[in-house]
């Protein structure tokens, strides 16, 4: 008999909880082919790994961008050895959650639905990412009360107003981490003349990126090639101008929040400035972003205990109580 | 006799479980009771065993690897 899963498949990682058991899968959505052959060389951590340093013959891959399905082919490869990993047999058949962005289309939401169940998955239902999350951060949705959750991802930004177990108001933008790393990659090529790859992009924005400025600043030396010479070439980048660089990324994620909250009625309004807005997802844990939102929406914002598993864990419960939350799959009537 | 007792036995069983299987199918169409189900299965109670697994699911994975993942999602 199959354990039922919840997937998190988002544009930077995916996750998998297996009902009864917990989180057994957690790593980068990312596969590497043989572009000439087409069978699969890695996925997950050992695929992620090989971006941008593979021979001509291997491609690694992103298949999702802005949360929804980019190739079709690749993904359903990608979910198919994931279930794989956690156990699922041609016998063994489970029912499978998956969250979604609250912005893709019909036309995604059927790629997602149909890539799993192609995968092995019995039966494949589909969940809003800010809902799962706000389970998952263990918001007291049940309640008549106002709970704000945003989820920056890695190619979403999501911002829902929920009340009593339902969502009151939504704002949603295609712009995530993802698209910081690319503004850094373009700010170090203009104003350097280096070329650099996504995951150095990446590692300067962990390292020095910030949304508001910080009291622990410090600049930071990266390493590319000249794009003049083509020889390797360091450069010193501040803390200042990478938030110059990244500050058209962030503030439409900060445009969107704020949307959101004048799209809430007001007596959930009244509730945000008491228990505050909860931030999940790995883009924010981007330094200062917390402390940019609460001063423009001037309301207070926390940061979720589990950030990164938030959405998994969310919807690991609808699967844990899949006949009594089956209201909740996107289509479903309520 | 023994196959009177058995058909009887057969007959409880199968009338039991259209009358389990009749409730369940009332208590869905009933709409109170959905939502409440529905706001009962969202409580921060029936929440606990869900966050407390995958907390020790972590702490047990922070005790063998002393790594930690903190990607973008």
């Amino acid at each position: 008999m199959a354990r039922d899963l919840a997937i998190d498949l988002g544009t930077a990682n995916t996750l998998v909880y297996m009902k009864g058991r917990g989180i057994v899968l957690n790593e980068p959505s990312v596969i590497a082919l043989n572009r000439q052959t087409g069978e699969v060389l890695a996925t997950g951590l050992a695929a992620w790994q090989m971006i941008g340093r593979t021979p001509g013959y291997i491609v690694a891959v992103r298949p999702l961008r802005g949360g929804a399905i980019t190739d079709f082919e690749i993904t359903e490869r990608m979910i198919r050895l994931l279930l794989q990993r956690v156990g699922v047999s041609r016998f063994t058949r489970p029912k499978v959650v998956i969250c979604v962005p609250s912005a893709i289309t019909e036309v995604e939401r059927r790629a997602v639905t149909d890539a799993a169940r192609r995968a092995g998955a019995a039966d494949a239902n589909l969940i809003e990412q800010p809902m799962a999350a706000a389970i998952g951060a263990d918001l007291p949705i049940d309640e008549p009360v106002g709970n704000m959750v945003i989820d920056i991802g890695g190619g979403t930004s999501e911002t829902a107003v929920i009340s009593l177990g339902g969502i009151v108001a939504l704002e949603a933008v295609r712009v995530g981490s993802f698209d910081i790393d690319n503004a850094i990659q373009n700010h170090v090529r203009r104003e350097h003349g280096i070329a650099i790859g996504e995951r150095t992009a990446e590692e300067i924005k962990k390292k020095i990126g910030s949304a508001d400025p910080t009291p622990d600043e410090a600049q930071a030396e990266v390493r590319g090639r000249d794009m003049m010479t083509g020889l390797p070439k360091t450069v010193l980048l501040t803390p200042e101008e990478i938030r110059v660089a990244i500050e058209d990324v962030v503030s439409s994620i900060v445009a969107s929040v704020v949307r959101c909250l004048a799209k809430a009625p007001p007596e959930l309004s009244q509730d945000f400035l008491v228990r505050g807005m909860y931030l999940v997802g790995g883009g924010g844990l981007l330094r200062g972003l917390k402390q940019r939102i609460a001063r423009e929406t001037q309301v207070p914002v926390k940061m979720s205990t589990v950030p990164l598993e938030a959405v998994v864990l969310g919807a690991g419960h609808v699967i844990e109580h899949y006949d009594k939350l089956r209201g909740m799959f996107m289509g479903a009537r309520r | 006799m023994t196959t009177a007792l058995i058909i009887g036995a057969a007959v409880l069983i199968v009338l039991a479980g259209v009358l389990l299987a009749m409730r369940r199918r009332r208590a869905n169409l009933d709409p109170v009771a959905a939502f409440q189900r529905h706001i009962d299965a969202l409580s921060p109670q029936a929440r606990r065993p869900t966050v407390n697994r995958v907390q020790e699911l972590d702490e047990g994975r922070r005790g063998a690897d002393p790594r930690t993942d903190d990607d973008g999602a």
